[in-house]
């Protein structure tokens, strides 16, 4: 375009208005282009994520002064947490800690989710393994069936679980009206089981694409070759097919397991007494304990916690595969 | 888009001058008549809501009360209901500390319905101001022993119009758990774990655990008194089936016959009598007054609030009140024509007697409060 008018490039280019600078900079620069495109989502990202989590970060190091905040930097809320004292077990390993509430609740919360997660990952991967593989005609049809739950809001997907699960509910009346029983079971409601086969109804069909993604990627020669090599149905699936989609079931239970963790709703509504989560103290200090500060610390040693179990997740799939590369 | 293409076609359709008269004769209009006459309509349309804003101004809600469920009935309010032809907007809640957390969080309505014992709190918190009586005309029909109760006046000045005072108590359905002699014991009585359910707000929590370990000092209690009090909640959170927050929570639990006895508010009690249920009370019966604040940062219009609070003191929707939630009303006209029996059934036939039966909800003391709060949430985490 410059070329037309013949001119010194550089000296003509600064000459210009500024809309033909920015336009020229614009055409010649991939990233800029990208980072406009983007704009609107970073925006939001940057609005609705970056600065509530810095408010929190910030609040982190406040203190809580009846209904005042003192906004002097400390590390208090942290030092609460794990400051050390007599403490208490918990399925027998001791936390010596002063308050050892949260930690407890913690370990809790992360075994009910690590347990969670499992349950879902092992039932979404047949349902994905039949939907890429074995559905032909209505594979569409299939994924919208699985979605088909998520168009309920998640609230009420708890609560038909306590209608399900509940003393007079659908289970307890069925088993008795066949006989099977003759008091309603108590033991189906209010606790961390409750809780977990909540949680696995409600996040199944998040897990479930991830996975159907990766395995209806795999190139089928690549079955036909193993099958050709002599492999059997059951080696095939374990040296080829379950390999290539592990991509999708990492996703999964990463999908899965960092929002579970930290779960509010169903322990409120189906864990009783005995099924309460880490979610439900920090709801509380943001509600009726009125000390947002500390909720907040407690937040970020949450993020933090399930951060670390993730980059441990990771670091451990990756080293395998390293292994399983080197062999 | 509309008015270009209408001109348009008058356009096209206009007629030669000589013919104007005519068409006018006839109806039809010249295009700058149409012209004067779609700005006419134009501006009308522009204009239009704001003339009518202006005049139904006193007519429409501009109101909005943080309460709890079940209180938002018309018939409650009939005197602001015809004066602004409908009701307020209500945001509901379930436990006085989440509305004021609520309130801090930034949600602001213009009154709302905390009981006697948060009072001195939320005036801490800043979200409540003193109201100013002479405003509301039917003030001095107030039973005047309502304001002794604690945290009612505070520094010389009203920050509550008590509304609603009643029960709240320790039900049994002798179907289920048959009971000797029935005592708040049943609640952390082993033998009907899985069958009991407490509330979890932290006021209940330290009377009924308090009236269980023995305390003097129920609602401000000594070190001693505390650790008894914790032991007691232990006990208490094991043999809960579940903790209940909200009330129709417990009403279902209490219909199916899975728990056979429970902390309860008298309209509960009410409800789940109505369809059938054999309940009993056990003593001694928790009263408490509740009542309306006025909100510091109210975005209505006060006058509507002032009008709203005077409309609650009128003995129709009293009376509408007393038979719907069995709770007892501040104006004593409220009762003339209510059935002694439905009173004696809910032990509100002499309110203010009633008051000084049982334990009292007071105020817990600040300091303590965070201290037993602290310690209520590590016991409900099953520590």
């Amino acid at each position: 375009m410059a070329s037309v008018t013949g001119g010194p490039l550089v000296g003509h280019a600064r000459s210009r208005p500024l809309s033909q600078r920015f336009r020229a900079l614009l055409l010649r620069s991939e990233a800029l282009r990208g980072y406009i495109l983007l704009t609107p989502t970073l925006l939001v990202m940057f609005l609705l994520l970056v600065v509530p989590l810095c408010g929190m970060i910030a609040f982190s190091f406040f203190t809580q002064v009846y209904f005042d905040i003192d906004f002097t930097l400390t590390l208090k809320n942290y030092w609460s947490i794990i400051k050390p004292g007599a403490g208490n077990t918990y399925l027998g390993i001791p936390f010596p800690f002063e308050t050892p509430v949260y930690t407890i609740l913690l370990v809790k919360s992360l075994l009910m989710s690590l347990v969670a997660t499992s349950v879902i990952v092992l039932m979404a991967y047949p349902m994905a393994y039949f939907i890429a593989f074995r559905a032909t005609n209505h594979k569409f049809l299939w994924l919208v069936l699985i979605t088909v739950p998520l168009w309920t809001s998640y609230l009420l997907r708890v609560f038909a679980w306590k209608v399900i699960l509940g003393h007079n509910g659908v289970l307890n009346s069925g088993l008795i009206s066949i006989g099977v029983i003759e008091e309603p079971l108590g033991f189906l409601l209010y606790n961390p089981a409750a809780v977990i086969i909540t949680l696995t109804h409600a996040w199944l069909a998040f897990a479930i694409l991830p996975i159907y993604v990766s395995l209806e990627k795999i190139d089928r020669s690549l079955l036909e070759a193993a099958t050709d090599l002599g492999d059997s149905k059951l080696i095939r699936f374990l040296r080829v097919t379950l390999p290539l989609s592990l991509p999708g079931v990492i996703s999964s239970a990463l999908m899965v397991f960092i929002p579970t963790v930290g779960d509010y709703v169903t322990p409120a509504q189906v864990g009783g007494t005995s099924g309460i989560m880490i979610g439900t103290i920090i709801q509380r200090q943001f509600g009726a304990a009125n000390n947002w500060p500390l909720g907040s610390a407690l937040s970020i040693f949450m993020m933090l916690a399930v951060t670390a179990i993730v980059c441990l997740f990771l670091w451990g799939v990756g080293n395998d595969r390293i292994k399983a590369r080197g062999a | 888009m509309t008015m270009s293409s209408i001109h348009g076609r008058v356009m096209l359709e206009q007629p030669p001058e000589t013919a104007t008269a005519g068409y006018l004769a006839a109806g039809a209009l010249t295009r700058r008549e149409l012209g004067k006459l779609m700005a006419g309509a134009g501006l009308t349309m522009v204009a239009m809501p704001l003339v009518t804003r202006d005049a139904e101004a006193e007519a429409t809600p501009n109101l909005t009360i943080l309460e709890w469920n079940g209180y938002e009935a018309p018939e409650f309010h009939p005197e602001y209901a015809k004066k602004y032809s409908g009701s307020p907007s209500y945001s509901f809640f379930s436990d006085e500390e989440e509305a004021l957390q609520k309130i801090l969080a930034g949600f602001n309505p213009d009154l709302s319905h905390p009981c006697t014992a948060s009072i001195r709190r939320w005036k801490d918190a800043g979200a409540i101001k003193p109201i100013d009586t002479k405003r509301i005309e039917r003030w001095g029909e107030i039973m005047p022993e309502l304001f002794s109760a604690k945290g009612m006046v505070i520094d010389g000045e009203h920050y509550m119009m008590p509304w609603d005072f009643g029960f709240s108590q320790i039900v049994y359905n002798p179907d289920i758990l048959p009971l000797d002699k029935p005592t708040y014991g049943v609640m952390v009585d082993e033998a009907y774990a899985g069958k009991v359910s407490m509330n979890s707000q932290l006021d209940v929590v330290v009377a009924v655990g308090g009236i269980i370990a023995g305390n003097k000092n129920i609602f401000d209690p000594s070190d001693a008194e505390i650790d008894r009090l914790v032991e007691v909640w232990r006990q208490m959170v094991k043999t809960s089936r579940f903790l209940w927050s909200d009330a129709t929570e417990i009403e279902q639990a209490m219909a199916s016959k899975e728990i056979g006895a429970a902390y309860l508010w008298t309209s509960s009690l009410a409800a789940l009598r109505k369809q059938g249920l054999r309940l009993e009370v056990i003593p001694p019966l928790l009263p408490w007054i509740c009542g309306f604040v006025i909100n510091t940062k109210g975005p209505g219009d006060e006058q509507q609030a002032y009008d709203y609070l005077n409309a609650m003191l009128d003995p129709v929707g009293g009376k509408a009140s007393i038979l719907a939630n069995s709770y007892a009303h501040p104006n004593p006209e409220s009762y003339v024509s209510v059935d002694k029996v439905h009173l004696r059934s809910y032990g509100i036939e002499d309110p203010i007697a009633s008051l000084k039966e049982g334990i009292f909800f007071d105020e817990i003391p600040a300091a303590k409060r965070e201290k037993l709060i602290a310690l209520w949430d590590k016991v409900r985490a099953g520590l």
